[in-house]
């Protein structure tokens, strides 16, 4: 490795503004993520407007701090009150609410941190291990292989993200037709502007983002009944802690779940909301005492803490190779990398080769502090779910406005933030995800700029698509993704038929997307 | 429709089909605009034109569109009765998204300060707050911090409004 690389990156990792960000974000995600409503998303969209203003080596860290901490700031309420502060945290609620019953929260929280905290490690690992080997494969790229590659990670998207794979399809078309607002990328063409200069540029995404993460969200909360916080914390004070035996006995399970973290993390639209439950039914199947999950295993909370915590870095695989968004805090993430003047994919690695490095050191310094704020999280954390819904939506509403007016001093922005809440809200609703239109939003350019491009070197003949090795390959995967989503339909019509619902995917949570 | 959850699916499908149609006017408006008159993009079936893209989008929403207004209406009752109906008061939502709307958007004229000072108790309102004292407070507190937050210590300056 080039010296100068590696001194970049360690200067990124030895700057205490870094240092600085990265604690502050991760004190912020963890408070966040253990507030029930206040999703991973949610925050980083909320948040993504301070880093504008912050050097790109301050802000990404801060960033990712949020999405680290919010991750496993979910597991602590799930494991006290029952009630799972994302998505993510839900199959951790199953078996860490039972220990708490018992009397054991001091050990669900410390099996929980643990857990997150080793497979969070094992998977930045498996990205730095990954990423440049991958990266050096994707400059071969071409524009008929990128065509295929956002088409499978649009249809995927789509099939993953929702009850219905039709309405994941119209909202990830609709996100594409969003993104067609604006300047042809290829001859600078005014598109449907209508004469208005703001949309000269496009709709602007950090505004759509927090519009339709945050402020759906917070409608979502006003239309729900008042909801009592049934306190469980006094059973929570008494209690035992870990032992290094017990945690040595969970390191099968943790490091199964790891693997399949990382795997589905690696793939764009699978998340950790989906990632906890297979990592769990695996564990279940594989363990000695399968009767016990459900009933406090610490098997079985680590399995799902494990399982969802070591999907974060492998989210950042796809983004960082293709530019290709894992999940919908990855898209994000791409969002405020390109306000800050770079672009995730292939040319980041070209580029900004020591920033990338010192991004993956920060990645692994993350989980020491994860570590350390977790402990001190357990001690003091627990009371944070006491905050009403009355005094918290009201202050994240202030800092929707204020974050979105910041994007571009814009009075337009803050009218794409109250459309964004709007469509959010009714998509929400309908039961319509949001990942595929955002994604749609953001890959629609480059999908666009690389189906022309590939038509144009062809005359126009589709044999580019199948003549290059790459794309074949690439053409082969999408054939059989679609062909899945062709069973997975007819098997759900024929379930259907016997009076079951036609789910495409496995049941989640309210505020999974 | 003589008991609820029939009623409750019935009124589900319904929406469920005004999304359909609002989906096909979308696609619609966007492919009257590509093939209106002198086709002001250039030719919706040329590689190079900016229109083209687009086009094959809409063309696919609309497509899309009447597949889900077709499935909505071949759906069974019970497939709509097993669905939860999370939403218990939609005029609440449709009232605050209102008010939320029109004070965001009156920004430039009431001023940050202004806003901020109505949107916050406003809202904490709605989610039940009914002690005075605490919406006074909120009233104050949070726009303070977070207008600092955003002006001071990061530097970017609000609209202050006509009345400031």
């Amino acid at each position: 490795m080039d010296f100068d690389i590696f001194y970049q990156g360690l200067t990124m990792l030895t700057n205490p503004w870094t240092l600085l960000a990265l604690s502050i974000g991760l004190a912020s995600g963890i408070m966040i993520g253990a507030l029930p409503g206040l999703t991973a998303t949610m925050a980083v969209a909320v948040l993504a407007p301070f880093t504008f203003f912050m050097p790109a080596s301050i802000g990404i860290p801060f960033l990712l701090g949020i999405y680290k901490g919010a991750i496993y700031g979910g597991s602590i309420p799930a494991i006290l009150v029952n009630t799972p502060g994302t998505a993510a945290a839900a199959a951790s609620a199953k078996d860490g609410y039972e220990l708490t019953k018992q009397g054991k929260s001091r050990k669900a929280l410390q099996v929980s941190l643990y857990s997150s905290v080793v497979a969070d490690f094992i998977s930045t690992l498996i990205l730095i291990v990954i990423a440049i080997p991958l990266a050096s494969i994707a400059i071969r790229f071409g524009s008929s292989e990128f065509t295929l590659l956002y088409l499978i990670a649009l249809t995927m998207i789509a099939m993953v993200s929702g009850e219905s794979f039709l309405k994941g399809l119209i909202a990830a078309s609709l996100g594409l037709l969003i993104s067609s607002i604006g300047l042809d990328p290829m001859s600078g063409y005014q598109r449907f502007t209508f004469g208005n200069t703001d949309l000269l540029a496009g709709i602007s995404l950090i505004p759509l983002l927090i519009g339709v993460f945050a402020l759906s969200e917070i409608l979502m909360q006003i239309s729900k009944p008042e909801q009592s916080a049934q306190s469980t914390i006094d059973r929570a004070q008494n209690n035992e802690g870990l032992s290094w035996q017990e945690f040595w006995s969970l390191r099968p399970t943790i490091l199964r779940s790891t693997t399949i973290g990382c795997l589905l993390g690696s793939l764009p639209g699978l998340g950790a909301e989906i990632s906890c439950w297979i990592a769990y039914g695996v564990a279940r199947a594989k363990s000695k005492n399968p009767k016990q999950y459900g009933k406090g295993s610490l098997e079985g909370l680590a399995a799902a803490e494990s399982g969802n915590n070591a999907v974060v870095p492998a989210a950042l695989i796809p983004m960082t190779v293709f530019g290709i968004p894992g999940d919908t805090v990855t898209a994000v993430l791409i969002g405020a990398l390109m306000a800050q003047g770079m672009m995730p994919g292939p040319l980041l690695i070209q580029q900004n080769p020591g920033f990338l490095l010192g991004l993956f050191l920060v990645l692994l310094l993350t989980n020491v502090l994860l570590l350390l704020f977790g402990l001190g999280a357990i001690r003091w954390l627990k009371n944070i779910n006491q905050i009403p819904a009355s005094v918290l939506y009201p202050c994240v509403l202030l800092l929707c406005i204020c974050g979105t007016y910041a994007v571009n001093s814009s009075t337009f922005d803050l009218f794409i933030l109250v459309l964004g809440g709007g469509i959010g809200y009714i998509m929400r609703q309908q039961d319509y995800p949001i990942a595929p239109l955002i994604i749609g939003l953001l890959l629609g350019p480059g999908l666009e700029s690389s189906i022309r491009q590939s038509l144009v070197f062809s005359d126009g003949s589709l044999s580019i698509f199948w003549t290059r090795p790459i794309s074949l390959v690439l053409l082969i995967v999408l054939t059989i993704v679609i062909a899945f989503i062709g069973i997975k339909i007819f098997r759900s019509r024929s379930q259907s038929d016997n009076n079951s619902s036609p789910n495409l995917t496995p049941k989640k949570t309210e505020d999974s997307l | 429709m003589n008991n609820p959850f029939s009623y409750k699916a019935y009124k589900r499908q319904v929406i469920g089909g005004v999304i359909a149609v609002f989906v096909i006017c979308v696609a619609a408006i966007f492919l009257f605009n590509i093939h209106g008159y002198n086709t002001p993009y250039g030719a919706p079936w040329d590689i190079g034109s900016a229109a083209f893209f687009p086009g094959l989008i809409a063309l696919l929403l609309a497509v899309l569109g009447i597949f889900s207004l077709i499935s909505q209406w071949q759906k069974n009752d019970k497939t709509a009765q097993a669905k939860p109906v999370v939403n218990k008061s939609p005029s609440k939502v449709v009232i605050s998204y209102c008010f939320i709307t029109l004070i965001t958007l009156a920004l430039p004229w009431l001023g940050i300060w202004l806003t901020a000072m109505i949107i916050v108790p406003a809202l904490s309102l709605c989610f039940g707050e009914r002690r005075w004292k605490m919406l006074l407070l909120l009233s104050v507190l949070p726009p303070f911090i977070i207008i600092h937050l955003f002006e001071d210590v990061m530097g970017i300056y609000f609209p202050t409004g006509v009345f400031f």
